[in-house]
């Protein structure tokens, strides 16, 4: 079971800065092993997501179509063949964003109206009612996702109340998941696809569902979609700036003045570590392991465990098994990108209009630069004496800057073979024949 | 002025053979050698497009021996071409066209491995080369000894097929067999090698002297030769490089022939390619 809490920071439920009541996913840690440096690859979430189910970082451009369209096959596709029956309960957007995977059952997306406290958590319950072993169950509710949306009685909540306050609620049905389930049958998979930045000033839900409902909807049928999203932008970004007078630490203006959806200011800790928690079958518990992993490792790990042999080549993502076992397997840098790569977010992002980003992560170092421009928005953060990224020592260390552009010049050009390469013509079916047959091999 | 290379590729060369040969042991006391360098693919034309390339097949393209001309040359750089773009004279000999990549050569000889002399021919280059070398002009000249190979296309390829019975019960005369094929490919390496010190080529030169594949002398039911399976017999090879200045040393590290040309290229202080498409 592949649980993906939407939007859901790493620092909520584990560690010091942990704020949420979160009984359940805290007792699946006692159990299992969590993984307390887990990085994801981008900030959007059908981008994230087929990267995981793929297990490959998001490589390329969407010009080039190097990232899905001619991407390996699915690891989903090897659960399939060895006759897993599937289901997923899933946000539609995050289908029409260019999640490509297919799921067995029709009910498959929900609309973005739905939540858990208005039916999404009975949907969730009833489904593994239906399910028929060996099945595999992909789930991803968006309550964290903001506005973080609660009960009309709660409205008056801030954001950040709103969304602990549904960490707790889902929470809750994981507790009821977990008593319609065999954990020592059931591999349980829990993480997230991105972080988010939930600024403690952030106001009421009220007032921005009444600008939300009385406004927008007018003004979406009045300006083109593109001028639209700029404009939403520019106003994200202004109300950030006046928010950010309020502190001098950059961490503590990232949190008050940035967006998820501002392409340079994706990369921070805030939004690409995720929570990664295995529990359940084939998993015994051993303490929070902190090596720096990848989501995009999921999926290898998930088929190591389940003892299915993985046969799909051209993949990033490492099993994690050894560590689960308390064993060693060697760090690798991690690539990320702000970038929008599927087609389908390609065409509601405009992303010429934004700085895309692009770099690695390693267990002691942050770095990142502009996609187009290896000289252009520069940052290296050295994250053993400075965890929460406040110090930007690009300038500083130039040697490290040129040993991170290098590790992440490897993995760039990791392209895949293009799928559909020009076939041979007959002259050149010819002059092989006859090579083969004068070398003997014909 | 900048170092040449010259690489001597003894095609189905095994390393077992060269380990236990006195004149190999002559080279390696002398070299860098590797005795756990693992190639890419049991055959030449995979093999030494990722060996040029420092990428493996399943990216470049060429990953059978059908499918050289699916090499994506936009994507893939090769020795040839880096050494080309520094203004060094490039050159091969091979025994085929398909067998290398063509991109950043100046000349690109196919020899009759029925006919020609390989000795001469390649002394005669070798000779070219250093008038050249003489003007100022560097190089990089790839030589290709194919014998082996004659030997085994004519005496096992064209007799038995994977299955023969002939064949894989008569371990003792294929291994005879192999034996006097590579012997006389130590009698080309030791002529060439003393060429290349006559015209003081080795003082100036980065020297590779390695193979592509291993081939069978019966080991297997099923492999005549080479190419069907990925038995040691077939993957692991020889590489002893004479890198003036460095001294003599025998890794015994597992390696990959891919890392020989970034290897070569970094050690010649020419471009650090880890940034570009190699493995």
């Amino acid at each position: 079971m592949l649980i993906v809490l939407d939007s859901l920071r790493a620092d909520r439920i584990f560690g010091k800065q942990k704020t949420t009541n979160s009984p359940t996913i805290d007792s699946l840690i006692k159990k299992g092993v969590y993984f307390s440096n887990a990085i994801t690859t981008s900030q959007y979430t059908a981008q994230v997501m087929q990267s995981i189910f793929i297990a490959r970082f998001p490589l390329g451009d969407i010009a080039t179509k190097h990232y899905t369209e001619n991407a390996t096959p699915s690891l989903l596709s090897l659960l399939k063949s060895h006759g897993y029956n599937t289901a997923a309960i899933v946000q539609e957007d995050v289908f029409l964003q260019g999640l490509k995977e297919t799921f067995d059952n029709e009910d498959v997306s929900y609309k973005s109206e739905e939540n858990i406290y208005n039916g999404l958590g009975e949907r969730i319950l009833k489904k593994i009612d239906s399910l028929s072993s060996p099945w595999f169950y992909y789930i991803h509710p968006e309550d964290l996702h903001t506005p973080c949306v609660v009960p009309t009685e709660l409205g008056h909540l801030k954001l950040i109340e709103r969304y602990d306050r549904n960490i707790f609620e889902i929470d809750s049905l994981i507790g009821r998941i977990l008593e319609k389930i065999n954990l020592d049958e059931t591999l349980i998979v829990l993480t997230s696809d991105h972080g988010e930045y939930i600024s403690p000033v952030q106001g009421s839900l009220k007032e921005s569902e009444s600008v939300k409902v009385s406004v927008k909807n007018l003004i979406k049928k009045l300006i083109p979609r593109t001028i639209l999203t700029t404009l939403h932008y520019k106003k994200q970004k202004l109300i950030g700036k006046i928010h950010a007078t309020r502190t001098d630490k950059p961490h503590e203006k990232r949190i008050l003045a940035y967006s998820r959806n501002l392409q340079d200011k994706a990369l921070f800790d805030d939004i690409i570590r995720v929570p990664l928690l295995f529990a359940g079958y084939g998993v015994s518990h051993i303490s929070p392991v902190n090596q720096q992993v990848s989501n995009i490792d999921i999926f290898p790990t998930i088929l190591e465990l389940l003892g299915i042999s993985n046969t799909i080549q051209n993949i990033h993502g490492r099993s994690l098994v050894p560590l689960l076992k308390g064993k060693e397997l060697g760090s690798v840098p991690i690539y990320m990108t702000s970038l929008a790569v599927i087609k389908e977010l390609h065409l509601t992002i405009k992303t010429d209009d934004f700085s895309g980003l692009v770099g690695i992560r390693t267990e002691n170092f942050k770095y990142f630069r502009s996609v187009n421009d290896p000289k252009k928005n520069v940052h290296l953060y050295d994250l053993r004496s400075d965890p929460l990224e406040d110090k930007n020592i690009a300038n500083d260390r130039p040697d490290i800057v040129k040993e991170m552009e290098l590790s992440l010049g490897k993995i760039k050009n990791d392209i895949l073979p293009s799928s559909n390469e020009e076939e041979l013509d007959p002259e050149q079916i010819k002059t092989i024949e006859e090579s083969l047959k004068k070398l003997g091999y014909m | 002025m900048r170092k040449n290379l010259i690489i001597l590729m003894i095609d189905g060369g095994r390393f077992d053979w060269a380990n236990k040969s006195s004149f190999f042991q002559s080279i390696k006391v002398n070299s860098v050698s590797f005795s756990q360098s693992i190639t890419y693919s049991p055959h030449t034309i995979a093999a030494m497009h990722a060996v040029f390339s420092g990428c493996y097949g399943t990216r470049t393209g060429t990953n059978s021996y059908w499918s050289t001309y699916k090499f994506r040359k936009d994507k893939f750089k090769t020795i040839s071409e880096y050494l080309h773009d520094l203004c060094y004279y490039t050159c091969a000999d091979i025994v085929n066209e398909l067998v290398i990549p063509k991109q950043g050569l100046d000349e690109f000889l196919i020899h009759d491995e029925m006919k020609d002399d390989l000795t001469e021919r390649h002394m005669n280059l070798l000779q070219q080369m250093k008038s050249k070398n003489n003007k100022n002009q560097n190089f990089f000249l790839y030589l290709q000894y194919s014998n082996i190979h004659t030997g085994i296309m004519n005496e096992v390829l064209k007799v038995y097929n994977n299955f023969s019975k002939e064949y894989f019960d008569n371990r003792e005369k294929n291994e005879k067999r192999y034996d006097f094929l590579f012997h006389n490919a130590e009698i080309y390496l030791q002529a060439i090698l003393k060429k290349i010190k006559e015209l003081e080529l080795d003082k100036n030169s980065t020297i590779l002297i390695m193979s592509d594949h291993g081939i069978s002398v019966g080991e297997k039911i099923g492999e005549r030769a080479y190419g069907a399976f990925c038995y040691d017999y077939t993957l692991r090879t020889f590489a002893y490089f004479l890198l003036p200045g460095v001294s003599p040393k025998e890794i015994t590290q597992q390696v990959r022939t891919i890392d020989f040309i970034p290897t070569l290229l970094a050690y010649m202080v020419i471009i650090n390619v880890v940034n570009h498409y190699s493995h």
